[in-house]
């Protein structure tokens, strides 16, 4: 561990760097459960058994109305107290990944309904089955409408990878607490957070529009 | 056989909510006939096409393929062996729509090659070089690495008429297909469809085109109001019909 005795702004923003890449560890992690997930919270929502609708549909209820915070405990302390040990990292990826999905799975609700029924029925015609339909047809279809959401939510779990710190995940915001508690240059590291957080930031918002752009098929 | 039938559809009935659309139709379609169904709007002639291949399940009634029972309604069977039935029905019964239905994330070639890659099994550079034949004949080839959304109306339905004739199909159902289009790409359509014609494809075309009905037709069904009100030859149809209705029907439509 680096000394902070004397404060040095180039060692705060080593230990910074250092936070930020948990933080993208974290977000990334998450951001790929919360797209996974979304898809098979998807698939059992539209499920032809009425239970699985309804079970699907209470659990991203439940998983929408509740607090990150709350379900990170639950999966670190939680399991941790019956015996389940995770480390706090792929704690953090499955909490925040997981309440992620029940908004992501919202994305892609959204996303299907771009794509007409004309369009499913042309598959039809042709003797395509409902899944060749949804991967040749519905999805490439839709994609082009789930890159500026998706990205979105990815912009905003970096913000909730904070929340890692909780349970103990040296990310960028428990980095700037260790440091602050032992320089108090409040400021300093305040700015060098917001500085790091916005560079990280613009390129993707950048690339979403982009990605719109070259992705999307003038009908 | 020449007048083999191929697709047989007995008591057809079709009902959305309380609306009973379609009442009791009878229609069979024989190897090589080109059957135009006329009517006007709302008078259950695309219902019944798209019974045809089961795009809409039929309320009650037979479906025969190849003299083969498809399905009887009502239907008391699962509706995942219905649905097996349904999608293996339709390898052999393409359909031509009216708003083309092409997939605009695919090139025309690709919009061509779907079917015969991921339905048929072929491989792909065969299913190429036949889709490249294929938009030869509807007169595209230079087109064939466009997206539909560069294309012009006509030229669209040119290549859905491709991507239909790509399955190898016994049968072609045709949705009113020149309806979505401007006048003056009627034409081009038109004539791909009795080039299509001539060359002996079986051929079913729900249509306002009196003037394409009376010389590519074999048979034309007039429809009002869920029941075929008459059928004939062109002949009979357009010179004596026996059917007051039928005349003003199609009066209506030459004026229209």
């Amino acid at each position: 561990m680096l000394s902070l005795t004397n404060a040095n702004p180039l060692t705060i923003l080593q230990l910074l760097l250092a936070g930020g890449e948990v933080t993208l560890e974290v977000s990334i992690g998450s951001w790929l459960v919360s797209v996974i997930a979304g898809l098979l919270f998807l698939a059992f929502r539209q499920a032809p058994y009425r239970p699985v609708r309804w079970a699907a549909d209470f659990v991203i209820t439940c998983l929408r109305s509740m607090p990150q915070l709350v379900l990170l405990y639950l999966v670190f302390f939680g399991l941790g107290g019956i015996g389940i040990n995770i480390n706090p990292i792929v704690s953090a990826i499955v909490a925040l990944g997981l309440t992620e999905a029940g908004f992501t799975s919202e994305v892609y609700r959204a996303g299907l309904l771009t794509v007409s029924d004309e369009q499913r029925e042309a598959g039809a015609s042709l003797g395509l089955g409902s899944f060749q339909i949804f991967r040749l047809i519905v999805l490439p279809e839709m994609v082009p409408f789930l890159v500026p959401p998706l990205l979105n939510s990815f912009v905003g779990l970096t913000k909730a990878a904070t929340i890692a710190s909780a349970v103990g995940v040296p990310e960028i915001l428990y980095q700037s607490t260790t440091i602050i508690n032992e320089t108090f240059q409040v400021l300093l590291v305040s700015m060098l957070v917001i500085v790091l957080y916005v560079i990280f930031t613009v390129p993707l918002t950048r690339l979403s529009a982009a990605l719109e752009l070259r992705l999307g098929y003038a009908h | 056989m020449p007048d083999e039938p191929i697709l047989e559809m007995r008591g057809l009935r079709k009902t959305f909510g309380r609306a009973e659309v379609v009442c009791g139709v009878d229609i069979v379609v024989r190897r090589g006939e080109k059957v135009c169904m006329l009517g006007p709007s709302g008078s259950g002639k695309t219902t019944t096409l798209r019974c045809l291949n089961l795009l809409t399940e039929p309320s009650s009634g037979e479906l025969y393929f190849h003299g083969q029972l498809v399905g009887r309604w009502p239907s008391g069977r699962g509706s995942r062996s219905a649905a097996n039935d349904a999608q293996r029905l339709r390898r052999h019964v393409s359909m031509v729509f009216q708003h083309f239905g092409l997939f605009p994330h695919l090139t025309a070639l690709d919009n061509v090659t779907l079917g015969p890659v991921h339905v048929l099994g072929m491989n792909r550079r065969e299913a190429a070089e036949r889709a490249r034949a294929l938009l030869r004949r509807v007169g595209l080839e230079q087109f064939a690495e466009k997206h539909p959304a560069t294309l012009s109306g006509g030229q669209r339905q040119r290549v859905a008429i491709a991507r239909a004739m790509a399955m190898n199909p016994d049968v072609i159902l045709f949705d009113e297909p020149t309806s979505a289009l401007d006048p003056e790409m009627v034409g081009e359509v038109l004539s791909i469809m009795e080039q299509l014609a001539s060359d002996g494809m079986t051929m079913v075309i729900v249509t306002h085109e009196t003037n394409f009905a009376r010389h590519v037709a074999d048979r034309v069904v007039v429809m009002e109001n869920g029941v075929i009100l008459e059928e004939g030859t062109p002949v009979d149809i357009f010179e004596r019909p026996t059917q007051r209705r039928t005349r003003e029907i199609l009066r209506a439509r030459v004026q229209a």
